[in-house]
């Protein structure tokens, strides 16, 4: 591995703390029918600091909800590592195991298929007490209720059913969920994207809330540029179970330097206004996981593709000072910059 | 070619549970509580005479032995003899077999030829007043105990009119067109209840597939709706319905044993019934499995059917 | 599908669709259950008779003030043998739906849950008895054992389980893989404190319940059938099959007597049936708003 491709931290001559979690060539694959395997996360390699929020942004089955699911060990991780402040989880023993979990928690994609619909919004709210059995019996409760109350929701609402809440509420309670165990990460999937603006205005700003009272670490998982650009501090852009970029906010919303970046940004004019882009529109359809392209897996819809892009797989590199983009022709387009320049 | 491969993975699946069933009819008689010889030969039975049944049944053998040499002999036609008569089971079976199949066939046009149309109606004006009675009236249909349906039909049409004949009749062998008459009140009593059933689940399928958009398109270019009812939507109901004919097989075989008993007929069902009361267990055993192997034989036919008719399923 | 797909449900058929009956048989079913609930509960009360004493100077009788329904071959009051013939055919094919259900519900889940090799073994014996008569495997299994209600009830309970166990399987492949179950693991929930009897099983268990009305008229059939055949209820006991196995003896002298204890059968298989859909129907998500 040459110098121009290693991970940012080792490149940043290791003065950074270990993250708080850090993927290591996570792969996920799913058996899909025969002996079919669906790469859905493809040797991702990610890290989220603590006290951060880190943006994953990609279109719809980019890989972003199973990059969660394997965090939470809820996705089938065939190879790779997942590292928890520098220590591999696999090797945990059972109390590391209980923290790690208490420490990470998800607020899932759908608010209302999230609930339980047969339990009331507060038993749900204190099953993560009950389950890891944290506290008295008694105290849990009271947990709960002071979680549901951090996130707006009344003692009323938490004696009611899912069915009989609004989506603001249900999110509003899977957050609540999410927060009483005390999590160190939490990692919040679209969980925006089912509402409409007004609500999401409301639940964004509650999370940043949440962020300083709870000191929370937040991984924040959208298709939608404008919300995590809002939101994030840093940004890892993913296509097709990779990621392709990955850069603080204001960099890659600047100067981005993946044609993949690029086009999701020319499509969010707002976000950038700076400068005068014009609308790079992405044809064709994202290609199927089951059968990805050879080669740099965007090429077949890149503006810029040549042959080469067709045979030779690029790596994550640092296209600019702690930014990096997978795309062999990033210098070619957006110039010779960054560390690169450095080492001429 | 097509035919070979469809055939042969409907096997494939038919196979093994035919296997597990022989496993379940051959484990059943291990139930016998007590010790099957002594079961077998009465309480009175001499030593030797255990002895002897013990070794002919092979009991003391392991009982994957036991099993093996059972299966092996079944395979060939050989279910072992009737401990009563000495006779051969399968010799017994095939002789009441042809009844039960007869009996179960009638049943079975009965059945569609009442509960297809009334199914298809129901469904065509569905959720309207005739729709209500036709289902609730099969509902009804599908209470009612067959075999007790067939002892109304012997009150109203054998004591009453006198039109056919009541119960006790003579065999196949003997006598086949009485026999025949004689099958007509039972084949009403079971037909009646699964035409009941057919009509319930016709209806079911019919809706699914009034409500499709290849209905729909007929129906925008004009086509008589008696067309598209009885030729389209019913062709694309024929998946369904091979299932509901298989579920029937099932289901009056089932039946026919307690309808028999009601009209005296010498088929399966007498046969079991009789060899119930007289602790007959070869000849239970025998009957358990061959009723088995005749609706593992409907359902794989079905489902060869169905993978033929199926042009998704290769 | 599979030959062995096509066995399925035997006793429902391949689809339930959604059955309008009008509101007159629907409350009619109702009240048909709860009158023969409250025979059930209270035979003792309300039998004009002894059910099992004889009167051989008053036998085959006909209808009378004194003996409404008439007597049986032995002098018997078929009113009180018919009440208390209620309460035994009544707990009878409950006690086989719960045998179903106590085996079916554990079963399916696992197969549904676990699947791999324990949905494989599962599924390959429910087909394996599937692929029996159920009144055939029944009868076989209560003629091995030896005739006696409880044996026979028995028997017709295994034989209607693996409708449950497919029903089951079926409801738990689908709830295993909704959201809010992942969220359960998310924080750690597994195996069957945390996760099956909480979670799952509260949201599968529905079309159980609707399954256990239709069960249970079956079960009541079966065991009129296996009476009739003398495999069930032995006498003197009454029941609904022993009574009208009795009558059908002497139907030429009583021809009537038959009709009491079949009509009995008809009327409360037929309510179970129509209480079965009218649950279903309430049940159905597509007919009530989120
Ligand atoms: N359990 C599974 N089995 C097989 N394939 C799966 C499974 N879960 C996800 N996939 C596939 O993995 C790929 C990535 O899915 P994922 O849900 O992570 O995408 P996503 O980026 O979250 O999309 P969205 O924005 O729609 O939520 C998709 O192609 C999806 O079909
Ligand atoms: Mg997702």
């Amino acid at each position: 591995m040459s110098a121009l491709q290693k991970g940012p931290d080792e490149a940043a001559g290791g003065e950074r703390r270990a993250p708080l979690l850090e993927l290591r060539q996570v792969s996920v694959r799913y058996p899909v029918g025969g002996r079919r395997r669906l790469t859905a996360v493809d040797a991702v390699d990610l890290r989220v600091h603590e006290g951060e929020t880190l943006g994953i942004i990609g279109e719809s089955g980019s890989g972003k909800s199973t990059i969660a699911r394997a965090v939470l060990g809820l996705a089938p991780v065939s190879s790779g590592k997942l590292l928890w402040q520098g220590e591999d989880v696999s090797g945990f023993d059972r109390a590391q195991r209980r923290e790690f979990v208490q420490a990470v928690q998800m607020v899932f994609q759908d608010p209302h298929s999230a609930l339980d619909p047969r339990r009331t919004i507060a038993q749900s709210v204190r099953e993560p007490l009950d389950v890891m059995r944290r506290g008295v019996r008694g105290s849990r409760q009271e947990v709960a209720m002071q979680a549901l109350a951090d996130v707006g929701l009344t003692a009323e609402i938490a004696g009611r059913y899912p069915h009989q809440l609004s989506g603001g509420q249900k999110q509003r309670a899977n957050i609540a969920r999410a927060l009483v165990t005390r999590p160190r990460l939490l990692i919040c999937d679209e969980s925006v994207a089912a509402l409409d603006v007004a609500l999401q205005a409301e639940i964004l700003n509650l999370l940043q809330d949440l962020k300083v009272n709870y000191q929370l670490t937040i991984m924040f998982i959208s298709h939608d540029l404008s919300v995590v650009a809002h939101l994030a501090d840093r940004m890892n852009v993913v296509y097709l179970g990779q990621v392709v970029e990955d850069a603080t906010t204001t960099s890659m919303v600047d100067q981005p330097r993946h044609p993949y970046s690029e086009a999701l940004l020319s499509a969010q004019p707002h976000v950038n206004l700076h400068e005068e882009t014009n609308r790079i529109v992405l044809t064709g359809d994202i290609p199927s996981p089951l059968d990805p392209p050879p080669g740099c897996r965007f090429h077949t819809r890149c503006q810029h593709a040549i042959d080469r892009c067709a045979t030779t797989t690029p790596e994550l590199t640092e296209a600019l000072p702690d930014h990096w983009a997978a795309c062999l022709r990033t210098e070619e387009l957006y110039g010779l910059t960054g560390r690169a320049k450095e080492l001429i | 070619m097509r035919v070979l491969r469809v055939v042969g993975t409907s096997l494939l699946t038919a196979v093994p549970t035919l296997i597990l069933a022989t496993f379940i009819v051959f484990f059943m008689q291990r139930l016998i509580p007590g010790d099957p010889a002594v079961a077998l030969a009465g309480e009175y039975a001499t030593p030797e005479r255990l002895a002897e049944i013990r070794a002919d049944l092979g009991l003391d053998q392991p009982m994957l032995v036991q099993y093996w040499d059972w299966i092996r002999n079944a395979f060939t036609g050989n279910l072992g003899a009737s401990f009563l008569s000495g006779q051969p089971v399968t010799e017994q079976i095939l002789s009441r077999l042809p009844l039960t199949l007869l009996l179960t066939l009638f049943a079975l046009i009965v059945a569609v030829v009442i509960g297809l149309p009334t199914g298809v109606w129901a469904a065509q004006n569905a959720e309207s007043r005739l729709d209500r009675f036709l289902t609730t009236s099969a509902t009804l249909g599908l209470a009612m105990p067959n075999f007790w349906l067939g002892m109304m039909l012997i009150i109203v049409f054998s004591m009453g009119l006198g039109l056919f004949p009541g119960p006790g009749g003579p065999s196949l062998q003997d006598d086949p067109a009485e026999a025949l008459r004689g099958l007509v009140l039972p084949a009403m009593a079971l037909g009646l209840v699964g035409g009941a059933e057919i009509c319930r689940q016709v209806r079911s399928a019919m809706i699914e597939n009034l409500g499709a958009d290849y209905v729909r398109t007929h129906r925008a270019k004009a086509l008589p709706e008696s067309r598209i009812v009885w030729l389209h939507a019913l062709k694309n109901s024929s998946l369904p319905f091979a299932t509901i004919i298989g579920l029937q097989v099932s289901r009056l075989i089932g039946s026919a044993v307690v309808v028999e008993a009601v009209f005296g007929l010498p088929g399966l069902g007498s046969l079991v019934v009789d060899a119930t009361n007289q602790r007959d267990y070869a000849v239970i055993q025998g009957v358990v499995l061959v009723a088995a192997v005749v609706v593992l034989f409907t359902n794989t036919l079905v489902d060869i059917s169905y993978r033929l008719l199926d042009p998704r399923i290769s | 599908m599979t030959a062995i797909i096509v066995a399925a449900d035997s006793f429902v058929g391949p689809s339930r669709e959604r059955f309008s009956s009008g509101r007159a048989p629907v409350v009619a079913s109702y009240v048909i259950l709860a009158i023969v609930l409250a025979v059930v509960v209270s035979a003792d009360l309300i039998a004009p008779y002894d059910p099992n004493k004889q009167d051989l100077d008053a036998i085959l009788l006909g209808p009378s003030a004194a003996h409404p329904f008439g007597t049986d071959d032995l002098g018997r009051d078929l009113v009180s043998r018919m009440i208390y013939g209620t309460r035994v055919s009544v707990l009878a094919a409950g006690q086989a739906v719960a045998i179903a259900v106590l085996i079916g519900v554990p079963l399916g889940l696992a197969a549904g849950y676990v699947g791999k090799a324990a949905d494989l073994v599962i599924m390959r014996v429910v087909d394996a008895v599937m692929s029996f008569p159920a009144i055939v495997l029944a009868i076989g299994i209560t003629a091995t054992l030896g005739p006696d209600i409880t044996t026979a009830m028995t028997a017709v309970g295994v034989v209607m389980a693996p409708t449950i166990i497919r029903l089951m399987r079926a409801q738990t492949m689908s709830v295993k893989g909704a959201t809010f179950v992942e969220a359960a693991r998310s924080f750690g929930a597994r195996g069957v404190r945390r996760l099956i009897l909480p979670h799952i099983l509260p949201n599968v268990i529905q079309p159980v319940l609707v399954q256990i009305a239709i069960l249970m008229g079956f079960a009541l059939i079966a065991e009129a059938s296996l009476s009739f055949l003398q495999l069930g209820v032995q006498p003197p006991t009454a029941s609904w099959g022993s009574v009208l196995s009795r009558a059908y003896t002497f139907f030429d002298q009583t021809p009537m007597q038959i009709f009491i204890p079949g009509i009995a059968i008809a009327l409360t298989v037929f309510a179970l049936n129509i209480i079965g859909d009218d649950v279903q129907r309430r049940l159905d998500p597509k007919r009530k708003g989120r």
